[in-house]
């Protein structure tokens, strides 16, 4: 059996990766394909209606022309085309920090590694004073100090995130730097470079995924807690986070729906990638070969 | 032990002296604090003098300088909503928190750790299978959207505890404490809950990999080949063993505890120091702001070395190895 077949097997044998991978993979699409099927542009102010303004699910729009299955916000927003372009903003948020936190914690982890010495030690002083501190109060200093926007948004997920790819990466190439396969491309006279981007790269790989998983989770509920406490992005374009708060103030009033259903596609999106990412895990761990 | 506690000390400073640096750099460098300081129709005069009276005509050397000297001696400005020094603000709220927190921790462990035990004993019995599909459920929570749902459930639904505030309370040693009061208790159980979540996951996961480990180590094995109880088995020669590492993650958790309270306190209109410092960020209060990072960074630093000295309490293995450094 090739490694991917197996891989593919291994994978498989949990029903519950498998129902969590089918989630997401459900969930991307329809981020993926939000401007063709939601029911209204929930960005252009001039479409909104706030005669419709805080409808319960179900009902059909003043003028008639539309039906709000997930019920409306304050501003009179569809719910099901407000959440599906606030998936898209979530996930664009959580996979461009995690992307850029993975190329810069694993690039400088395994260059602390290959490298070592003065390097390594501080690197990783750096990375293990950073990780004694919870994400959130990173966040906090950085946006308290940089201020809000997308870009700081941004730039705070990763600097909160870099350490953990750093840290996974440089433990990921240690136990790979002795290994026989590494004396023979250094027997080969390969280049640095090339060692390191095409031997040692790929085989530390699988740990990164697996954290990068956890990370883009974690990232994404992150940012919709920064977006709950008005930290996080602008109103103009919501994500997930930022309609739950839109509806806080109206929970005690009863109207549920404006907090709860983007609750919902937030709570699914991080359960469906914990889900493949714990398989992840368990399949990829050597410890636990089969 | 005592080369270890001298450079972790030293350590220690060194982040707090970065930390100040980066939050002196981004919150007074960053703008015009004169803005800030005046009446907006104050004109031109008014300004300068402002701005000579708070230093901010000095180079930004000096300025730091002075931020240090006055921080060391516990001034860090006064609070411009309050009017009143931003430390003081702080440690007045910081009770608050730190009972939220310590509660929502009790409940964390008082539920975990039984939890982890039981599906580490029985890893593929269904409800072992149910804990850990649980503990999922619960890292993958939004925590403040728990919190609203508590609130939408218990408060306004079914009427059974109230939903904000921090409700009456009782003063003992010199604070005031809400969970000795029955009503003030009725009022921390929702956030103390909804900020237990996600560290009782935690604690549910640790427990059990530890117990899954340690199962099938000699010890336990010897123990049970000499006829002991289950009962003492499990109760005292693998508890005892599995606490080090438990303790260690529990402590160091603390400090994400008081952290995550920002969220929590703000959904619930909790009066701590989490609420307090959202609050000031809102209302562009810098010193308060200042005041609570470097507080909380301070207190942090100061969890992180009783942990690793509790550590080295728990656990010959690492005193012996320190000793050797």
């Amino acid at each position: 059996m090739s490694p991917w077949a197996r891989f593919r097997s291994d994978f498989a044998a949990s029903h519950l990766a498998m129902a969590g991978l089918l989630m997401l993979a459900l969930i991307l699409l329809l981020a993926l394909v939000a401007p063709w099927i939601a029911p209204q542009n929930p960005y252009d102010l001039g479409k909104l209606d706030l005669m419709d303004a805080r409808l319960p699910p179900g009902s059909a729009s003043m003028d008639g022309a539309l039906q709000y299955r997930l019920g409306t916000d304050g501003q009179g927003r569809d719910m099901v085309s407000a959440i599906l372009y606030g998936l898209r903003v979530s996930l664009l948020v959580g996979a461009a920090s995690g992307l850029i936190a993975m190329l810069l914690g694993g690039g400088l982890g395994i260059l602390a590694a290959y490298l070592g010495g003065r390097f390594e030690q501080v690197l990783m002083r750096i990375v293990d004073i950073q990780l004694g501190f919870p994400a959130i109060l990173v966040a906090l200093i950085l946006i308290a100090t940089l201020g809000k926007g997308v870009d700081k948004v941004i730039i705070a997920l990763i600097t909160v995130q870099w350490a953990y790819y750093a840290r996974t990466a440089r433990s990921a190439a240690l136990s790979e730097r002795n290994k026989e396969y590494m004396d023979a491309a250094r027997g080969l006279g390969l280049s640095r470079a090339s060692i390191v981007l095409r031997h040692l790269l790929p085989n530390a790989l699988p740990p990164l995924i697996v954290v990068g998983t956890v990370q883009v989770a974690h990232a994404i509920a992150l940012e919709a807690t920064l977006s709950f406490l008005g930290l996080g992005l602008p109103t103009t374009e919501p994500s997930l986070g930022l309609l739950i708060s839109n509806g806080y103030e109206f929970m005690l009033s009863g109207k549920y729906w404006i907090s709860v259903y983007p609750g919902i596609a937030l709570l699914l999106t991080i359960l469906s990638i914990n889900l493949v990412g714990d398989q992840l895990r368990d399949v990829l761990n050597p410890r636990l070969a089969r | 032990m005592l080369v270890t506690i001298l450079r972790r000390l030293a350590q220690t400073l060194l982040v707090l002296a970065v930390t100040s640096l980066l939050v002196f750099i981004g919150i007074f460098m960053v703008g015009d604090p004169v803005e800030m300081l005046v009446n907006p129709q104050a004109d031109q005069e008014e300004r300068e003098r402002v701005r000579v009276e708070f230093g901010l005509d000095q180079p930004m050397w000096v300025q730091y300088g002075r931020f240090i000297g006055n921080a060391l001696s516990g001034d860090l400005g006064n609070s411009f909503v309050y009017g009143r020094p931003a430390v003081d603000v702080i440690l007045e709220r910081m009770p608050a928190t730190l009972e939220l927190a310590a509660l929502a921790m009790i409940i964390a462990i008082v539920i975990g750790i039984p939890l982890g035990l039981y599906a580490g004993l029985k890893p593929d019995g269904r409800i072992a299978r149910g804990i850990m599909a649980g503990s999922i459920l619960g890292f993958s929570l939004p925590t403040f959207w728990v919190g609203l749902l508590l609130i939408m459930v218990f408060a306004v639904q079914l009427g059974w505890l109230p939903s904000t505030g921090r409700g009456p309370t009782v003063s003992a040693l010199g604070l005031n404490i809400s969970i000795l009061h029955w009503d003030g208790l009725k009022h921390a159980l929702l956030p103390a809950t909804n900020l237990a979540l996600f560290k009782l996951s935690l604690i549910i996961r640790l427990t059990r990999a530890q117990v899954r480990e340690n199962v099938m180590l000699d010890y336990i094995r010897f123990a049970r080949a000499k006829g002991l109880p289950t009962r003492r088995v499990i109760g005292v020669h693998l508890l005892k063993n599995i606490m080090i590492p438990l303790v260690t993650v529990i402590g160091l958790e603390l400090g994400s505890v008081i952290a995550f309270a920002i969220v929590t306190e703000s959904i619930f209109a909790w009066p701590g120091m989490g609420k307090l410092v959202i609050d000031a960020i809102f209302q562009l209060d810098r010193p308060v702001v200042v005041a609570y990072l470097l507080i909380t960074v301070a207190l942090f630093i100061l969890i992180n070395l009783v942990v690793d000295l509790l550590y080295a309490v728990l656990d010959p293995r690492v005193r012996l190895d320190s000793s050797k450094v």
